[in-house]
């Protein structure tokens, strides 16, 4: 009980000593561990060793044990790569080491010859981790953790030549039959990338980048998937959603394509080259070397100004930009409904004008044709309240779609503006405002028609509170680009906005400033202006100081008001008042 | 010659700028050390002499000196990774990945930082608990309560602040929905009609994040509140806090304390002999305490000198903590998920550990589980010192044998009707399942979260009534209120999954 005791007196100081020791310890483990013992620096030893077994000369040995072991790295700030995998991969220009074991090996091939390094880095090629200087997080192996970007690996390494290379290149066969596989099996009809395709399925155009957490493949297929993809959750889940698209959602509308697995390998790369990156790029390399063929989403918006158009179709081309550009394209794939070339050679000419004319007609009347297109694209088609003399406009335009010249520089063709077929020019910020102001309806439209806050809503902070009535317009910009916006809005194809917007069409300058406002809107939605409080600020402080008067009044109301001795003197005069003894 | 004392002072330099520091001589006699302790600041903040009591150590668990330990380790580390973290929504994840790579041992500070965080927080609540329970809040030390809950705020917030910064998912949705509860009076103003002219939800989110939106703004407003402005008040509120502790009379002690209670406590053999040896210096009176008066002519009683007893135990502790978060900072990194995607929502996205309580309650009803009840439970927690006026022992776990029954009973009881309540929910659903058409007002005036509170409280006042004891009363209702806390924690914590449905299992998570 005494050795307790005397135990017990001197706990604090053994709880010093032991805790002393296993802090030591463990700072000593740590600063070992992560300063010492660095698996680069162990490679880094290894390849000065080699290279002074492989010096020829006496001095030349003596100089290469000044070889320092230090991180290295290369930083592109325009493609924002930081890669430190030459702190690991040191050997990776030494064409010496051809024959060395990773990663003191040299880059096979020839490629550095055309690429050099210091120039694009790394990632820009392979993916990976840049900043990260350990094989597992460098390579962003693994499930648990969450790394962005694994380590690609042939043929998917395929898909990032891409980020660069606008056009097909003969060292990418896979891409190649990806894309081309793309727009065979008609994707386009469901999926958008870009400006470009349907509505009903998930937007592509950053499929590549998809999140860990996201999109990960079921149970059932996670750990087959995963062993098949080198641990690449993203590989993985592409390879699910292509070949067993009703894996996850259950419900979904894709049909399973019967595809070979070398096929599902060529799709999954083209989908893996659809990146923000791939798109940032694009712009940097159009910049640099212009000449490139201009893919075809970028041609809506290339030009700027009013254009004029001349030829034989030019009058059906107005009608069809104004009307139905919102759901077809012509040879560009499907949208919302059919590709639209060369439909005059697959239906009749009767038909394709009640089609136009009254749609809603035709399936009523259960016109077989209809019905089959009804149920292939789902939504229904719905009349513009067009003239015959404009059907048949549109019909020759859609017979003849070349048949048209547009020039940049003339006035406006018949009276209207063209203006929506050159895309709009840079809105001005008085544009933006007033398109601001007709969305929420503190302008009215010129012909009376709802405003669009009233079913609309779009995330800004100049704006509070829309209606959900109908969808949520933030990046419908994004989706759809300034003409199909425009379209819809000069001819609404949805029923309740076209019934709403009956007889109250808006007008030209209404339409190019709400198109402008939703550019602004999905330009600034990550950069929101902070609230503005004006008045209700005022209000705020005024009441918080009163509340302060307020806390200020329930402390003080017990002060002293009188001086100190007060107490003293009114108990003495009180005393003498009181005192009934004798002195 | 002033050339020559010139010189003189020049050859004693370096013996005069010594004394300059140690103006007391080397602590070798306990009047050097008591001397010393009073003309340091630092050290001022404690008394010279301390009741042995104070020493016991299932008395205090030493949890308030562990809590300013973890909050000194993170001031350092904070500073250290303040000088490589660039607060910009655009720097400021890649900043934490360099941290974590290529920083010299950046990965062990950040970890340090994370895990002093986690200990911080156990150890204020764990600290209070025993406060409240020891009857440590009474007659003069109800400010220092006060100081107490300004501290636990701060506590919080700092840590709430700090989760932004790393600008990843789980930071990024962690603080949306907290961001939310803010904005939950909004619930109530939307049914009176009245959010349009008086928003107080929505202000109080737009003054915490600068914009509707997460962004740049909030990321500033976070790292301007946790590196400057919050650290500044629990600077300021913990020195009052621990300098109090010495004005009220060192640590809330028993009138009567048995020698059994004292056992293994250092004893001070020459404290008869303190007032034996007439001092040098005489002692005026200088202040009035509260109190019993001095007594005279006899040493004081079961005191011994803070140096060396109360500053070895203090340093052990704080060893003792470091010694913690050491070694969970070297087997387990602080979390860091993907870079911040407001397009992409984590799925269940959950508050920090220490909010999820709060979360389950506001998946019930915004405006109680997020303003309401946390308004009401603070509130009274801060009002504990002024309801509860009693006189007593103070100093003792749970008071007595009464307090010991009351408080068991309170836990077994707050235990079975929150997991009953937890259970029922799960089970049936609630008003909204059953009636779905129902208006919110009667939602938010009649959810779990306030059938618990309803509860709790006709159970405070049953005791009440029963012991006839404001504080018997208080332990109840608080020991309610910790047990409930523990479990919506965990319960939020482990069942709680996509959509904020209940699994029994992370792995039964659907994926989508």
């Amino acid at each position: 009980m005494r050795g307790f005791n005397k135990l017990m007196n001197r706990f604090p100081k053994w709880m010093i000593l032991v805790s002393s020791i296993v802090i030591t310890l463990f700072l000593g483990l740590e600063a070992w561990r992560e300063n010492l013992n660095m698996e680069w620096q162990k490679y880094q030893h290894k390849y000065r060793e080699e290279l002074i077994y492989r010096a020829q000369s006496e001095p030349d040995r003596v100089s290469l044990r000044d070889y320092e072991i230090e991180l290295r790295q290369i930083v592109v700030p325009e493609l924002k790569s930081f890669d430190r995998c030459i702190t690991c991969h040191v050997a990776i220009e030494d064409s010496r080491m051809k024959d060395m074991p990773n990663p003191l090996k040299a880059h096979p091939g020839d490629y550095l010859d055309t690429h050099d390094m210091n120039k694009i880095g790394c990632t820009s090629c392979h993916d990976g981790q840049g900043r990260a200087v350990t094989f597992e997080d460098a390579h962003a192996k693994g499930v648990e953790k969450f790394w962005e970007k694994p380590l690609l690996r042939k043929p998917f390494i395929e898909a990032t030549c891409v980020r660069c290379h606008a056009d097909a290149l003969s060292q990418t066969p896979a891409y190649n039959l990806g894309k081309q596989l793309f727009q065979q099996k008609a994707c386009f009809a469901c999926h958008s990338i870009g400006d470009i395709g349907g509505v009903k399925g998930p937007a592509l155009s950053d499929i590549g980048n998809a999140s860990f957490h996201a999109k990960m493949p079921i149970p059932d297929n996670r750990h087959r998937l995963l062993e098949k993809f080198d641990q690449n959750v993203n590989l993985a889940y592409l390879y699910e959603a292509i070949a067993q698209p009703d894996a996850q959602p259950q419900d979904t509308l894709m049909k399973i394509t019967p595809l070979s697995e070398e096929e599902i390998i060529a799709l999954m790369v083209y989908l893996k080259s659809l990146s923000a990156e791939r798109r940032a790029m694009d712009i940097g390399v159009s910049q640099a070397q212009a000449t490139g063929p201009v893919p075809a989403a970028q041609v809506n918006t290339a030009s700027a100004g009013t254009v004029k158009v001349t030829g034989a179709s030019s009058k059906g081309y107005l009608v069809f930009s104004k009307n139905c550009v919102a759901c077809h394209t012509i040879g560009q794939g499907d949208r919302i409904g059919p590709d639209l070339k060369g439909v005059t050679s697959r239906r009749e000419y009767g038909w394709i004008k009640n089609m136009i004319k009254d749609p809603v007609a035709m399936i009523e009347s259960k016109d077989p044709a209809a019905l089959e297109l009804l149920r292939k694209y789902k939504t229904p088609m719905v009349g513009m309240g067009l003239t015959d003399e404009q059907v048949d406009d549109v019909i020759q335009y859609l017979k003849n779609p070349e048949d048209i010249s547009i020039t940049a520089d003339g006035a406006n063709v018949e009276g209207a503006t063209a203006q929506m077929a050159a895309g709009p020019k840079k809105a001005t910020q008085a544009e933006i405002a007033k398109g601001a102001a007709l969305f929420q309806g503190k302008q009215r439209f010129f012909n009376r028609g709802p405003s669009c806050i009233a079913c609309h809503d779009v995330r800004n902070s100049a704006i509070l509170g829309g209606g959900a009535l109908a969808k949520e317009l933030t990046d419908v910009h994004a989706r759809l680009g300034s003409m199909a916006i425009a379209a819809i809005l000069n001819n609404p194809p949805f029923l309740v906005m076209k019934e709403a917007y009956k007889n109250k069409p808006l007008k030209e300058d209404e339409i190019t400033t709400i198109t402008a406002f939703l550019e602004k809107t999905n330009e600034v939605q990550g950069n929101q202006l902070p609230g503005n409080y004006q008045s209700k600020m005022l209000l705020i402080g005024s009441a918080g100081f009163a509340g302060l008067l307020g806390f200020c009044c329930f402390f003080w109301f017990n002060r002293k008001r009188k001086s100190v001795n007060a107490a003293v003197y009114s108990r003495q005069k009180g005393a003498k008042k009181n005192f009934k003894g004798s002195l | 010659m002033a050339v020559n004392d010139y010189f003189k002072n020049l050859v004693n330099l370096p013996r005069t700028f010594v004394e300059s520091f140690i103006r007391h001589g080397k602590p070798t006699s306990e009047r050097a050390r008591s001397q010393t302790v009073m003309s340091n600041i630092f050290l001022h903040i404690h008394s010279t002499r301390i009741h042995r009591y104070t020493l016991k150590k299932t008395f205090t668990f030493g949890l308030g000196i562990m809590a300013a330990a973890s909050f000194f380790i993170l001031t350092v580390t904070g500073i250290l990774l303040m000088v490589y973290y660039k607060p910009s929504v655009d720097l400021a994840y890649d900043s934490i990945k360099d941290i974590h790579y290529v920083v010299p041992s950046g990965r062990f500070i950040r970890n340090v930082h994370r895990w002093a965080t986690n200990v911080m927080i156990v150890s204020v609540i764990f600290h209070m608990a025993r406060v409240f329970y020891t009857a440590a809040y009474k007659e003069t030390r109800s400010f220092n309560w006060l100081m107490g809950m300004g501290l636990f705020v701060l506590t919080l917030g700092l840590s709430f602040t700090g989760y932004l910064l790393p600008w990843d998912q789980l930071a990024y949705w962690a603080v949306t929905i907290c961001s939310n509860i803010a904005a939950s009076p909004r619930e109530l103003t939307d049914l009176l009609g009245i959010t349009h002219f008086f928003d107080p939800g929505g202000l109080m989110k737009v003054l915490l994040l600068g914009s509707e939106e997460i962004g740049q703004d909030a990321l500033t407003r976070f790292f301007w509140l946790h590196c400057i402005v919050l650290p500044f008040f629990m600077v300021m509120i913990l020195s009052v806090h621990i300098w109090r502790v010495r004005k009220d009379g060192g640590l809330a002690r028993p009138d009567h304390i048995k020698d059994k209670d004292l056992k293994g406590i250092r004893e001070d053999e020459n404290a008869k002999h303190v007032f034996e040896n007439a001092p040098q210096k005489t002692y005026g009176l200088m202040c009035l305490v509260k109190g019993k008066s001095p007594v005279v002519g006899k040493g004081p009683e079961n005191t011994i000198p803070s140096w060396p007893s109360l500053f070895i135990a203090e340093i052990a502790l704080f060893m003792f903590t470091f010694a913690i978060v050491c070694v969970l900072s070297y087997f387990f990194d602080a979390p860091l998920k993907e870079i911040a995607n407001p397009t992409v929502p984590e799925n269940p996205a959950k508050a920090p550990w220490y909010f999820l309580g709060l979360q389950e309650l506001v998946s019930y009803s915004a405006f109680m589980g997020g303003v309401g009840i946390p308004t009401i439970a603070l509130l009274g927690l801060a009002l504990i010192p002024y309801l509860d006026r009693e006189k007593q022992t103070l100093g003792r776990w749970f008071d007595n044998r009464t307090g010991r029954r009351v408080a068991r009973h309170s836990f077994l009881y707050a235990a079975a009707v929150t997991i009953a309540l937890l259970a029922f929910t799960v089970k049936f659903g609630w008003l909204r399942n059953w009636y779905p058409d129902l208006s919110q007002a009667v939602i938010i005036f009649i959810n779990p979260g306030t059938v618990l509170l309803t509860f709790f409280v006709v159970w405070s006042f049953h005791c009440l009534y029963k012991y006839d004891s404001t504080r018997l009363s208080a332990i109840a209702l608080f020991t309610c209120f910790i047990v409930s806390f523990v479990i919506l924690t965990y319960f939020a914590t482990y069942h709680r999954g996509p959509n904020w449905h209940f699994y029994w299992l992370k792995s039964q998570w659907p994926i989508h």
